[in-house]
């Protein structure tokens, strides 16, 4: 009987291990990508969907469905995320203005990301309110509908309209005024 | 001339199309979360074990202390007597651990998370040994975590019982010290993780009820400030300016304020007017300060992030005149 149990937990185990396999080759670099856009840093970002696969190794055993496992882990990326942007303005916030001001020295791969960034929407969308952000990041990066970003958000559909409207205005506005 | 959303697809597309993921670098990635998932596995191991010699000095203490009985002998007082210990500490945590041991009535209150990184967490203990942990917003009326907790020497226990997170039946050791400055530093006992939140190795906690004396947040002066633009970020744990109370509000437009320790001094259902850029809070029947039916209305919100989100308003009525009603809240929580 023991035995048994054993054998049933070894096969529970590697059935996990098999499934973030899958879903990690099917997603990652789709889920890097959401994650540049979100923080604008390649470093932070596979910090952030790594650790969202961690997590989701983790829970899958909670989740009711392993459909759910997909939404699971964006929602995980977008919290990190999340965190991050959270933790970088804790962090300006604590500095002198010099210490902000002055530029850190960047990787290469920094360096090209940021080259590609400037004067693009997407420096402007990182600095809009986190639900504008998000709701353009879903429709945008993930290329979600307005039901499938109101799902992974646990908003109405309403709002997603709202906030995807809000944060396209924003940008808009922001155009005509470097115009 | 292109539309913004076609500008905004391109502008990503450029960003996110120089992103390559290499069959190496994806197999990379896989290696480093299966060293990660490996890590919390010896984690868990590791506690599994001090747990279990835990256990074991205390069944053998209780074996030795048998022993002594059925020879009618009694143990000399200076006989140690058994209990569970605990893994030693690091230099860096005895140090970050040194100040006062904590107290049920040094810790009897509500704290945040001083250094936040991945959560904006808040703490409650309360004087009946309840406890309730949060990061959602939802301190107060449904928490992620609620128990009870006991305080040993420097050794704070907290029991799950119940909360959204479902993690009931679940224990955590965390070794406490009271800081100089009257914060409350924390070292998770052997856990990476608990109830679905990572645990950071060292938590800075801020007594925010009661306020300690000169610590009240006021909103700065002459700076810039927007009109509220995302309405929904009202919902959450607010710290209000001044000190003495919090407020919580919730999606199902019900709100609570707390003063003292942590009791409810008001609550009712609050309504956000955007049209008027008015944000009105009425008491229902329940609430233990205020009238039914009184008001608190602010208006002319607007925000700012100073690390934090802050919100700030004109009072334009206050029937209640509790003293909670104020110009500037302070973001706590989601």
């Amino acid at each position: 009987m023991r035995e048994q149990r054993a054998s049933n937990r070894r096969d529970a185990a590697t059935a996990r291990s098999e499934l973030v396999d899958v879903m990690f080759r099917r997603h990652y670099a789709a889920l890097l990508r959401l994650a540049v856009v979100m923080v604008g840093d390649r470093g932070a970002a596979e910090d952030a969907v790594q650790d969202a696969f961690v997590a989701l190794h983790r829970n899958l055993p909670k989740l009711r469905d392993p459909e759910a496992a997909e939404a699971y882990v964006r929602s995980a990326v977008l919290n990190r995320c999340r965190s991050w942007v959270r933790r970088k303005a804790t962090q300006r916030a604590k500095k002198p203005l010099l210490l902000v001001q002055a530029s850190p020295s960047k990787s290469p791969e920094e360096t090209v990301v940021a080259r590609d960034e400037v004067g693009s929407l997407v420096t402007a969308m990182r600095t809009l309110p986190r639900r504008q952000r998000e709701a353009l990041a879903c429709r945008f990066v993930l290329e979600l509908s307005v039901a499938e970003t109101a799902e992974l958000l646990d908003i109405s559909e309403g709002s997603v309209k709202t906030h995807t409207h809000r944060g396209l205005q924003a940008l808009q506005q922001g155009i005509e005024v470097n115009r | 001339m292109s539309t913004i959303e076609e500008r905004l697809s391109r502008d990503i597309e450029a960003v996110t199309g120089g992103i390559v993921v290499t069959d190496s670098e994806l197999q990379d990635a896989r290696v480093a979360v299966e060293d990660r998932i490996e890590g919390g596995r010896q984690r868990d191991l590791r506690r599994g074990l001090v747990a279990a010699a835990a256990v074991a000095a205390v069944v053998v203490g209780v074996a030795i202390w048998q022993g002594f009985r059925s020879d009618d002998a009694l143990p000399s007082p200076a006989e140690p007597v058994p209990t569970p210990t605990l893994s030693p500490l690091e230099d860096a945590d005895e140090t970050f651990l040194a100040g006062d041991a904590p107290t049920p009535e040094l810790l009897r209150g509500v704290w945040r998370l001083d250094n936040p990184t991945d959560s904006r967490m808040l703490v409650m203990f309360a004087a009946d040994g309840g406890m309730r942990y949060d990061d959602t917003g939802r301190l107060f009326e449904d928490p992620l975590v609620y128990g009870t907790f006991d305080v040993a020497g420097d050794l704070i226990t907290v029991r799950v019982e119940g909360g959204a997170a479902q993690c009931e039946g679940t224990t955590l050791a965390l070794r406490a010290a009271v800081n100089e400055g009257g914060g409350l530093n924390l070292v998770p006992v052997d856990t990476a993780e608990a109830c679905g939140r990572p645990m950071r190795h060292q938590w800075v906690l801020e007594q925010q009820l009661p306020t300690p004396e000169g610590h009240a947040l006021n909103a700065p002066p002459g700076a810039s400030w927007d009109r509220l633009a995302d309405r929904e970020a009202v919902v959450g744990d607010w710290y209000i300016g001044g000190g003495g109370y919090l407020l919580e509000l919730r999606v199902d437009n019900t709100y609570s304020v707390l003063g003292g320790y942590g009791d409810v001094v008001d609550r009712g259902s609050w309504a956000d007017d955007e049209s008027s850029n008015r944000l009105t809070l009425v008491s229902s029947a329940d609430s233990p300060t205020c009238g039914e039916g009184d008001a608190a209305v602010l208006a002319d919100l607007r925000e700012r992030f100073f690390g934090a989100m802050v919100l700030r308003s004109t009072v334009e009525r206050d029937d209640c005149a509790a003293g909670f009603a104020k110009e500037a809240w302070f973001k706590l929580a989601l």
